[in-house]
Order: structure tokens, then C-alpha cells, then sequence
């Protein structure tokens, strides 16, 4: 069947720009090859750019069955402009360009296609995320509510706790952090695939965010709720409001990069109080496991080191 | 067992093989003392350091000179520092990237006048600073926008083929993905390991299929270099518990997957696992990380100021007061921490991890004394010994009966005193 892929791409120099557009895929052809010709292809006379690196392509997805449900699965189907419509922030009004960073593009893709029968690609976990999750979820059953899990860089965390989160079934999921993290480029990965469909992914930095919460619930919608550890009288409202505000559920909490700024006392003691018995928390970290514990007293550990990742590519 | 994921086996493509080295520096130093006889010398103190460098880099510019020419030049006939001959490998554009010591202040313009001596050294280079005081296009670098400003770097440096040496005393440890840093130098003494671990990340951001992450240790005492043997160890723990193997195969298994290299004149060395379990005998590694993870929250404060005493009886104590201070890796203890500990205590505390960690390191001796395979084999042999018994007691400061305990109670980490053993046997079968 010939299909319908859109992709996005952008250029480092300028990251506050991405270009949207679509390739119609025929049978036997390989999307992700016929995608990348055709962004080569789209720059002219500058193809060594895209042959030295100097374009990265930030996603590629299959369009199809929406495309085919508004009748353009077609060659010249213009999917990419009927898309492009309901995303808005064009620069002009013919062009293909969007006035947006390219990871903050990806998220509103993402959340069109999760409001459309367009099935998403679905996510593979790496066995090393697949093992851990699975420690986690024995431990939680087990009782163990605090957990130290120190992951190497490369472990892909980000996954990996939207896993947690649709395994464990959270109707509230805490993602804290102290490091200047993109909530966008966090928020993309947590709104790509199948099996996060029902996940909503709220900035608890936007003014509306507790009206988000509240919206999404009320449509039986798991919520992730980023938060910003960094110390302010707003940080403790978001805290009140998010362990004590909303009733009737256990929250699954991650405190991110955990020996970084988050292992204060002044970071973490206000989630130590805020916390209830039955939430459960991951502190993760990529080193420093010991700092990373803070005024934390856990329950359980796990770690994976780089080298372990190594084995198993290496099949030891 | 997960319901809604499976494993994706094609993942592991993307994990970047890593290749560690351990530099050699001495020659480079001993070269430039030819001319700066007093070069790293402070009183009576002749060994060099990256400390003493980073705190009068411009006296040590002879040796700095040397070092860069030979590592990315090939020059100086300094063979055991150049990365190309070493590894065999040639490229025109390569994106380097080196941590400095702390000791390298931007106060007082220290790291600035290290990035002018390396521009002019490394002619045809590009000299990236990423430091509070460094600057692009006009912009002051910070963490914020450190990865944008590298990323526009090397674009710049790719249309030119230009290659790109990045120079850091810190910044951009953490959240700094760049794939095209193939080669990574880590230029200070002795660093917190979690630190080193992030640094080391910094090569192993995923890019071009076949890239090596190549990690350079440029060291002045290449025999005392633990800057890998942590993550090492922890793979080795890691592995030991996850595939219930003993933890000096795990190890084995993990050098077998991950290549560390010692450079000489005639080209690098593979470490082979016996080499390295000596090595990092040596270099009390092992010794330390006992030391470091040690549970010191499973005993009471009588129980550390025992240890720290030396005090043997132990039988005596009220073991059932835990300290509930200091901080451990796996264990639970579900108590609210208590108040911050005293100077007084934490010196205690201190003194007893050093204790616990010259147990472990003598404890090889008592198994091959009692000619039994294990340490628990020999331990529990000394426990019905009424000699063992006492020799212990008085040799080690706490009984046979208590050491097992320890392990018992998961303040001692067995499998590090397995490795102690493995590398101590030999050592011994090396020198008989």
C-alpha cells in the first residue's frame, strides 16, 4: 500500500525554525530513505549540508490512515498543509517553514495525531529499560515505595518513566527536576508512541496548568506534570496543589538528575513532607547515587553503568 | 513481566563503543624540565600534577607545549601521546574535547591565557572555550546555551574542515549530547568519580554509525590513575548480581567488553583483566570503594566509634541504636533521617570506614592462612578456631565472628572483598 509519512527538520544555526512537509511513500519504498532523499533534495544547490550533518531531521511519521480519512493519501496530497493549518505559527502564509523550535513542532504533531485514529509508532524498550522497569514494578508490588535508580547517560530515562507510568497505571505522574531540562523536548518523547496515547503531558510553568490537569483527568486521561525544582514561593503552590490538592490518587514521582542542585535539602525536603506514604518515588541519577539520596530515605535500589549497556549490545 | 512493552532488540545499536587510554606523561614533563628545572616543584613536593599546572599555567607553558604538539600533532617524538599513531586512525576533521583541573580559574584569566597558548600551538584548529568567561559571536557562553553554541562551531568548523578542540573546566558536563565528540581528555588528578562518569558521557552521544568513543586519561602517574576504576567495579557488581555470577568473572566480562589501553612508545597496550585487577590493587581502589560503600546507617553510633577505635569488643554493644546517618546505596531503613551529624562524629564515622576498609584488604591473607577458597570459608574456619579466633580479634581489631556480620548486615560489600582476594592471589602467584 502507498503511504502517506510527514517529517520535520531543522537546522542548528537556527533552532527557533523547522521545516514540516511530506513525502507520499509507494509500495516497496522505504519511508525513512524516501523521506531523507527528499529533504535533500528540498535544499537546491546546498546538499553538502545535509551530507556534512548540518541538517537534523527530528521525525518522521506515518500519516496514512488520517490522510486517507481526509482523501489526500494521494501523491501531491498536501497532508503537510492540512496538518500544517491546525498547528499554525507559519512563517509566512505559503511556505513550509513553522516559526517554532523543531522539539516544541514534534509535541504538536505528536498531540494532533493523538487526537486522530492515526495509529502511532509503537515503542520497543531496550532490555536494559525493559529489566529495569520490571525491578521497579516487582518492588513497588512488593511494598517498596522509594527507589534510588542510578542510569547511566544513554539508559534513556525519559522512556523508560513514561513506561513506569502506563504500567503502574498512574492517574498523576511527577517529573522533577532541578537541571534546566526542555520540558518540549521531554514532552515529545512522552507523546510519541502507541502505548502513551492516553498519557497528557502538562508544564506546571503555564499559568492554566492546574486547569489542564483538572480537564484531563476529568476525561480519564493519565497526567504528567512537569515540575521545575528550582526554589520559589511558586514552587511550593505547585507542590501543595499537586500532592495535596489532588485527592484520591498515588502519585508516581521522579525526581530527575537527583545529584544535581536536587539533592539539597532545600530541594528535596519539600517533596519529602509533601509526599504520601503510597506515592512512589524515583529518585534518578546518572552518578553520584549517594549524594543523590539527599534527606531521601530509600527503599530500594537498581542501577545499570554504561558498560552494562555495552554487554548487552555485545551480547555478553 | 510489563503488559504493554516489549523489547526492541535493534536498540542497542545505538550505544556508542567506548575505547579508554591511559596516557603516560612523564616524558612530556621531563622534556620541558630540561629547560624549567623547578617546573611542578613546590618545596620539597617534585611531583607533577594537573593541580599545580592549572594554578601557573603560564610557567608550565614549555610543558603544555609538548603535551598539545605531541597528542594532536604527532611532534616532539613523544609517540605514547599521540592520539593518531595510538589508534590508529587519521581524520582532518575530528571535535575534541578536553577537561581542565579546577585549579585552572577563569578568575585571574587563567583558562583564557591556557586557550590562547593553545591557539597558538594547535595553528589551523578551532579553540572552543565553554566557560563562564568564554565567548561566541559575540555571545558569553553558559550552560544554558553551551550545546547551541558548540553545535554552530562546528558547523562552522565542517565547512572548512577545521577541526574543533573544546576546551572546559566543568561546564557542559551534564546535558551536553554533541555526537561528533569522538575523543574526550581528561586533564585533572584525582575527580569525584560521578563527575568523571559525566564527563566521559560526553563522547558517547550517538552519531555516525561506527563511531568509537575514545576516552584519553592524560595522566603523571599513569599507576595511581583510578579515574575508570569506579564505573569498572560498579559494572562488574552490576552484572555479578543481575547474570549471579562470581563478581571477579563479572569483571572479566566487562573488560572483555570494554577496552582499556595503556599508550607506550611502541604503540598501546591492552589491559588484560589480571593486569587490571593488580592495577587497581595497587592503586587501593578497591580499598576505597569499600570504604564508600560501606553502609555505616546498618550500625550504631557505639558500633562506629568501636571501629573507629579499634576496639574488639563488640559483643558488649547495643547494636540496636543504627546510626541513622550518612548515606548508603541499598538499603532501607524507613526512619526519618536525624540531625546533621557532628565534626566530632563525622570524623568518627570516617575513621571506622577506614577500619572496615583495612579489614577487606587484609582479609585475603586469612584464606590463604586457613587454605580455604572464599572469604566467608576462611572466616567461618577462624570463628571455631580458638587460635584464628584470637589472631584475628587482635589483628583485625574485631572478631572473625563480627566481620561475617558485617557482611551479613550489608555493611561490608562482599563482592568487593572476593575481588580483593582474587587480585591479592595474584599478585601472590605473580611473585612466586
Amino acid at each position: 500500500m502507498n503511504r502517506m509519512f510527514c517529517y520535520l527538520w531543522h537546522e542548528p544555526r537556527d533552532d527557533n525554525e523547522c521545516k514540516f512537509g511530506e513525502r507520499f511513500v509507494l509500495d516497496g519504498q522505504d519511508p525513512m530513505t524516501e523521506c531523507r532523499r527528499r529533504i535533500r533534495d528540498s535544499l537546491g544547490v546546498r546538499k553538502d549540508k545535509f551530507d556534512e550533518g548540518s541538517v537534523i531531521v527530528d521525525a518522521i511519521w506515518d500519516v496514512s490512515e488520517w490522510a486517507e480519512e481526509v482523501g489526500r493519501n494521494r501523491q501531491h496530497g498536501k497532508m503537510d498543509d492540512y496538518m500544517r493549518e491546525r498547528i499554525g505559527f507559519r512563517k509566512g502564509s505559503t511556505g513550509e517553514i513553522h516559526k517554532l523550535n523543531a522539539d516544541v513542532m514534534a509535541l504538536k504533531v505528536n498531540q494532533l495525531l493523538q487526537q486522530t485514529n492515526q495509529p502511532l509508532i509503537t515503542a520497543g524498550l531496550s532490555q536494559w529499560q525493559y529489566d529495569q522497569a520490571d525491578n521497579v514494578l516487582t518492588a513497588f508490588a512488593e511494598g517498596k515505595r522509594t527507589m534510588l535508580a542510578e542510569l547511566c547517560a544513554r539508559f534513556g530515562k525519559t522512556i523508560w518513566a513514561g513506561a513506569l507510568a502506563v504500567e503502574m497505571d498512574a492517574k498523576l505522574t511527577i517529573v522533577a527536576s532541578y537541571v534546566l531540562t526542555s520540558f518540549a523536548s521531554f514532552a515529545k518523547d512522552l507523546t510519541a508512541f502507541e502505548q502513551f496515547r492516553n498519557l497528557v503531558v502538562v508544564d506546571s510553568a503555564d499559568p492554566d496548568y492546574q486547569t489542564q490537569i483538572e480537564s484531563a483527568s476529568q476525561q480519564g486521561k493519565q497526567v504528567v506534570v512537569f515540575l521545575s525544582m528550582v526554589g520559589s514561593k511558586k514552587r511550593q503552590d505547585r507542590i501543595d496543589y499537586l500532592f495535596t490538592r489532588i485527592d484520591g490518587c498515588d502519585r508516581l514521582v521522579f525526581i530527575d538528575e537527583a545529584d544535581y542542585g536536587a539533592h539539597t535539602a532545600k530541594q528535596s525536603d519539600p517533596f519529602v513532607f509533601a509526599r504520601n506514604p503510597d506515592d512512589c518515588v524515583i529518585l534518578m541519577t546518572g552518578t553520584n547515587g549517594e549524594r543523590a539520596l539527599g534527606t531521601w530515605t530509600i527503599d530500594h535500589y537498581l542501577g545499570t553503568t554504561y558498560a552494562e549497556l555495552l554487554m548487552e549490545k555485545e551480547g555478553v | 513481566m510489563l503488559k504493554h512493552f516489549k523489547v526492541d532488540p535493534t536498540r542497542t545499536k545505538l550505544v556508542v563503543p567506548v575505547e579508554f587510554y591511559q596516557m603516560n606523561m612523564i616524558r612530556a614533563v621531563e622534556a620541558a624540565r630540561k629547560e624549567m628545572p623547578d617546573l611542578f616543584v613546590d618545596g620539597s613536593d617534585q611531583l607533577p600534577s594537573w593541580t599545580k599546572w592549572g594554578k601557573d599555567p603560564i610557567k608550565a607553558k614549555g610543558f603544555w607545549t609538548r603535551m598539545l604538539q605531541a597528542v594532536f600533532l604527532g611532534q616532539g617524538n613523544l609517540p605514547e601521546l599521540d592520539v593518531e599513531y595510538q589508534t590508529q586512525t587519521v581524520s582532518s576533521f575530528q571535535v575534541s574535547m578536553m577537561f581542565l583541573p579546577g585549579s585552572l580559574t577563569i578568575k585571574g584569566d587563567k583558562l583564557k591565557n591556557v586557550v590562547t597558548m593553545t591557539q597558538q600551538v594547535l595553528k589551523g584548529w578551532e579553540v572552543l572555550e565553554i566557560s563562564g568567561g568564554g565567548m561566541w559571536n559575540g555571545r558569553r557562553i553558559t550552560n544554558r546555551n553551551a550545546e547551541r553554541v558548540t553545535l554552530e562551531a562546528i558547523e562552522k568548523c565542517k565547512q572548512t574542515d577545521t577541526p574543533l578542540l573544546i576546551l572546559s573546566r566543568g561546564m557542559a558536563q551534564r546535558s551536553y549530547s554533541i555526537g561528533e565528540i569522538t575523543s574526550l581528555f581528561l586533564c585533572y588528578d584525582e575527580g569525584d568519580a560521578g563527575a568523571t562518569t559525566q564527563k566521559i558521557s560526553r563522547a558517547l552521544t550517538p552519531s555516525k554509525e561506527g563511531k568509537i568513543g575514545r576516552i584519553f586519561s592524560l595522566s603523571f602517574d599513569p599507576n595511581r590513575d583510578d579515574k575508570f576504576d569506579t564505573m569498572m567495579i560498579a559494572s562488574a557488581q552490576n552484572y555479578a548480581k543481575r547474570k549471579d555470577v562470581e563478581v571477579e568473572e563479572a569483571l572479566r566480562r566487562v573488560l572483555g567488553t570494554i577496552d582499556i589501553f595503556a599508550t607506550s612508545e611502541d604503540g598501546r597496550v591492552d589491559i588484560d583483566h589480571d593486569t587490571y585487577l593488580q592495577q587497581i590493587l595497587d592503586r587501593n581502589s578497591l580499598s576505597r570503594m569499600v570504604g564508600k560503600q560501606a553502609d555505616m546507617d546498618e550500625l550504631s553510633m557505639d558500633e562506629i566509634a568501636m571501629l573507629a577505635s579499634g576496639n574488639s569488643d563488640f559483643d558488649s554493644l547495643d547494636k540496636t541504636d543504627s546510626a541513622d546517618r550518612g548515606k548508603t546505596g541499598d538499603k532501607a531503613k524507613g526512619k526519618a533521617k536525624t540531625a546533621p551529624m557532628s565534626k566530632e562524629e563525622l570524623k568518627l564515622l570516617d575513621k571506622a570506614r577506614k577500619t572496615l576498609a583495612t579489614i577487606v584488604e587484609h582479609l585475603p591473607y586469612l584464606a590463604f592462612a586457613t587454605n580455604t577458597k572464599t572469604v566467608r570459608e576462611s572466616l567461618e574456619v577462624c570463628r571455631n578456631s580458638k587460635d584464628y579466633n584470637a589472631y584475628v580479634t587482635h589483628e583485625f581489631g574485631v572478631p572473625p565472628k563480627t566481620i561475617l556480620e558485617l557482611f551479613d548486615r550489608g555493611v561490608l560489600n562482599y563482592d568487593l572483598a572476593s575481588l580483593q582476594k582474587a587480585g591479592k592471589q595474584l599478585n601472590l602467584a605473580n611473585n612466586s
